[in-house]
């Protein structure tokens, strides 16, 4: 353990606001990130990252025998979203109303692309392909998405996606491998150059 | 190896997970399969364009609330747990010990003197005394540890104020 990791620890031991501001300084930006995948909106993304802090918040007095804070984190947001899923389903069910597929709503698409300055047409392009690949992301099951953003995103290993998520390593590696068909299926269309180029056949 | 298996590897590349074996059949498959060598470029443009996307970042009045409520949280936690006094009123084993056996003679002694109620004579004013005395020595040591926690708990909150 690094000495900056061992300090976090025992501040976090202590139940510290020392030891919380440390955790959330350093994973604000990847568990927001991580939430804004998930929920396929800027809203419920808020809502995941405020639900996950607080929990964090809830379980200090637990994070000094944490090996891995980070995966910690993540997997406090996995499951709340989990939870938040659960819940739609069951409302659902009792008020019949039709499971709509949401997908990331042009505010939201345009959030990722606003910050890019468009000065070339290479630029341009780029943020079409940004937002293709954002649209092909919500549109995969959310399983699928998960892993992949653990995977590709956030940089995990396998291992390290199965216990945040809770599946074995087998069944992770089998979405990771249909979540990157589904998406260069999905990205079949995306003209460079107006020329259709296909990304696998 | 099937083209299931290759893909996996190509999916790990990015982890750099493979060793020098799985990299030389990873090579000498994608040579000679169109297939994987496709899908091997489809998953590096995905990949490329993800370095490219800008990533969401929270706002700052998202993040500056998220913290003053975590913060407030902390605090009420912080105030409970100087509440709990569950630690301060738990009796040790050694107390527990020493009640146990001071009873234990409380009732050997007075069955000892319960003998006299069998033999058809009066009993004396000392034996009833005495008696009194071992009944109000038992009940004291039954109920002393309801009375050190009641005192505990006084002192505390007197303490507190």
């Amino acid at each position: 353990m690094t000495p900056d990791k061992g300090n976090l620890t025992r501040k976090i031991g202590r139940m510290d606001s020392e030891g919380f501001d440390g955790l959330y300084r350093e994973y604000k930006s990847s568990v927001y990130r991580f939430a804004y995948f998930l929920a396929r909106n800027r809203e419920e993304a808020d809502d995941l990252f405020q639900e996950t802090w607080l929990r964090v918040v809830q379980y200090l007095p637990r994070a000094s025998e944490v090996q891995d804070f980070r995966a910690w984190v993540f997997t406090i947001t996995a499951n709340l979203h989990r939870d938040a899923l659960r819940k739609k389903r069951i409302r659902r069910l009792f008020f019949t109303q039709k499971s709509t597929r949401s997908t990331v709503s042009d505010e939201s698409l345009n959030d990722l692309s606003i910050n890019k300055n468009i000065d070339t047409a290479d630029d341009s392009d780029c943020v079409d392909m940004s937002m293709a690949i954002t649209q092909a992301m919500a549109n995969l099951p959310d399983r699928q998405r998960s892993v992949f953003v653990l995977k590709e995103i956030e940089g995990f290993k396998h291992a390290e996606v199965s216990e945040i998520l809770g599946l074995p390593i087998g069944t992770t590696k089998s979405l990771m491998h249909r979540a990157v068909k589904r998406l260069q299926r999905d990205l079949f269309d995306y003209r460079t150059d107006r020329s259709r180029l296909p990304l696998s056949t | 190896m099937q083209c299931k298996d290759i893909e996996q590897l190509i999916i790990g590349l990015s982890g750099k997970n493979l060793n020098r074996e799985e990299l030389l059949d990873l090579e000498r498959h994608l040579s000679s399969c169109d297939r994987c060598a496709c899908f091997k470029e489809g998953l590096n443009r995905i990949r490329q364009g993800l370095e490219a996307m800008p990533m969401p970042q929270p706002s700052d009045d998202l993040v500056r609330q998220t913290r003053f409520k975590c913060y407030a949280k902390l605090n009420t936690m912080h105030v409970a747990k100087s509440m709990d006094f569950s630690h301060v009123l738990l009796i040790s084993k050694t107390t527990w010990a020493i009640l146990f056996i001071l009873i234990a003679l409380t009732i050997i002694w007075s069955l000892y003197l319960l003998k006299d109620f069998n033999m058809s004579q009066p009993l004396s004013s000392q034996t009833i005394a005495v008696l009194t005395l071992m009944i109000q020595n038992g009940l004291m040591l039954c109920f002393t540890p309801l009375l050190i926690r009641k005192y505990r708990l006084r002192g505390l909150k007197l303490k507190m104020i």
